[in-house]
């Protein structure tokens, strides 16, 4: 049986796929998508592409690329993500990288605010559903769609790689996952979904990257743009260039956690108020864990703060797990 | 001087070792060599070795059956841990 756990984000498209009772294999590209022609001529002749080519609905796309590459075609950074043409050629993408013919269980995951939603979740399983036209000449055949809340996929990726799960068993787990566009948290108490005490908050890792490209303005002069610093983090550079000088990043993207943290903290311990109990572990996953973990630990002086090896593939990995 | 501190040299084929046995640590086997001729003491060491070592090996099979009891239980318990994530991941997943 084959299984695909995809997490197609703002910033960056994670796979987890493989046959059931294997070990799943993980794949990282960036989660930029558009038209072929909207392309820089230079890009678009180079011999050697880095990202990969697909058709949506008969429309040459560029999917896996640097979200800042095309030229005309804005980056879409609003909720209704999942009903875009850069969605779906992310997809195809994502389809087309796991190099399975046929995929019998795919595991993807929405933020939590849009999977409490029937009418999204419904969407999205009918989209991913059936036979897809992912280039020209391949259709790739997904036969079963499950659709989660996306930190769960985190919080089920940890639980497998314990080396005592019991401890969770009856624990009462929040697992916090800072993406791009949202910061999405759940509440999982004695391994069931807590609804009421689940939340997506917009002050992510993207508005962490303004805040930190407007405080480098201040000082340098000049906009070095979000994206440029997503790039730099996406390839471990800790400096980027802006009028000839190099400027170490580090030092303004800590100052803007700082800024922006507490206020995904607030929300967090306020959604919290609706238990009769508190949390017993926090659990960081996702891509942008790092921006916030000491404004979560600061919010949560005395409980044990948690984040996964390669917590970027974290929610990707637990969907594959939640499908074999 | 290895005859008088014990020692032992590797030639082709075979290890010579002179060997110091005191009486005050090893009474019994000095009472058992000074019983056989002196020209024939050697090939009883060697006896005495190898009956020797044929009361270590089951001892050492014993350690290795050890060994892999505790490899086998460590592997249980794993088995025992994937269950309980198994368990609470089947759960989780039906609850959504």
């Amino acid at each position: 049986m084959n299984v695909l756990g995809i997490d197609i984000g703002y910033s960056n498209l994670k796979l987890a796929f493989g046959k059931r009772g294997t070990e799943p294999k993980v794949l990282l590209k960036p989660a930029g998508a558009a038209p072929v022609d909207r392309l820089g001529e230079k890009i678009a002749d180079k011999g050697k592409d880095d990202f990969l080519r697909v058709v949506v609905n008969g429309t040459p796309f560029a999917a896996g690329l640097s979200p800042d590459r095309a030229e005309l075609w804005s980056r879409e950074l609003h909720e209704d993500y999942p009903s875009t043409e850069s969605y779906r050629a992310l997809f195809h993408a994502g389809l087309l990288l796991a190099e399975l013919e046929q995929i019998d269980l795919l595991v993807t995951g929405l933020p939590v605010s849009q999977y409490l939603n029937q009418e999204l979740r419904t969407r999205l399983q009918t989209q991913m559903t059936g036979e897809h036209q992912v280039t020209p000449r391949r259709r790739i055949t997904v036969q079963a769609v499950k659709v989660v809340p996306q930190p769960v996929g985190g919080f089920v990726d940890h639980v497998w790689n314990l080396k005592d799960a019991s401890e969770f068993e009856d624990s009462r787990v929040l697992v916090v996952d800072p993406g791009f566009f949202s910061v999405d948290w759940v509440l999982i108490s004695n391994g069931e979904l807590r609804r009421q005490s689940c939340g997506t908050s917009l002050e992510a890792s993207s508005v962490i990257l303004d805040e930190a490209a407007k405080q480098l303005a201040n000082d340098f002069g000049g906009n070095v743009g979000r994206e440029r610093l997503e790039n730099a983090i996406r390839l471990n550079q800790t400096e980027v260039r802006l009028f000839g000088e190099k400027i170490d990043i580090a030092t303004y993207l800590n100052a803007a956690s700082t800024k922006v943290g507490p206020i995904v903290a607030t929300r967090l311990r306020e959604s919290l108020r609706k238990e009769n109990a508190g949390a017993d572990i926090v659990l960081l996953v996702g891509g942008g864990a790092g921006f916030f973990k000491e404004s979560v630990k600061e919010a949560f002086p005395h409980l044990k703060v948690t984040t996964p090896e390669s917590p970027v593939f974290a929610n990707a990995r637990g969907f594959w797990r939640m499908g074999s | 001087m290895l005859a008088v501190s014990g020692g032992w040299e590797a030639e082709m084929g075979y290890l010579k070792i002179v060997v110091k046995i005191p009486d005050t640590i090893y009474p019994e086997l000095v009472a058992d060599l000074q019983r056989v001729q002196l020209r024939d003491r050697a090939e009883r060491v060697r006896v005495l070795a190898m009956l020797g070592l044929r009361t270590l090996e089951p001892m050492q099979r014993v350690h290795l059956d050890n060994n892999s009891d505790r490899d086998s239980s460590c592997q249980e318990q794993r088995q025992e841990q994937q269950l309980t994530a198994k368990r609470m991941i089947r759960s989780l997943t039906e609850s959504l």
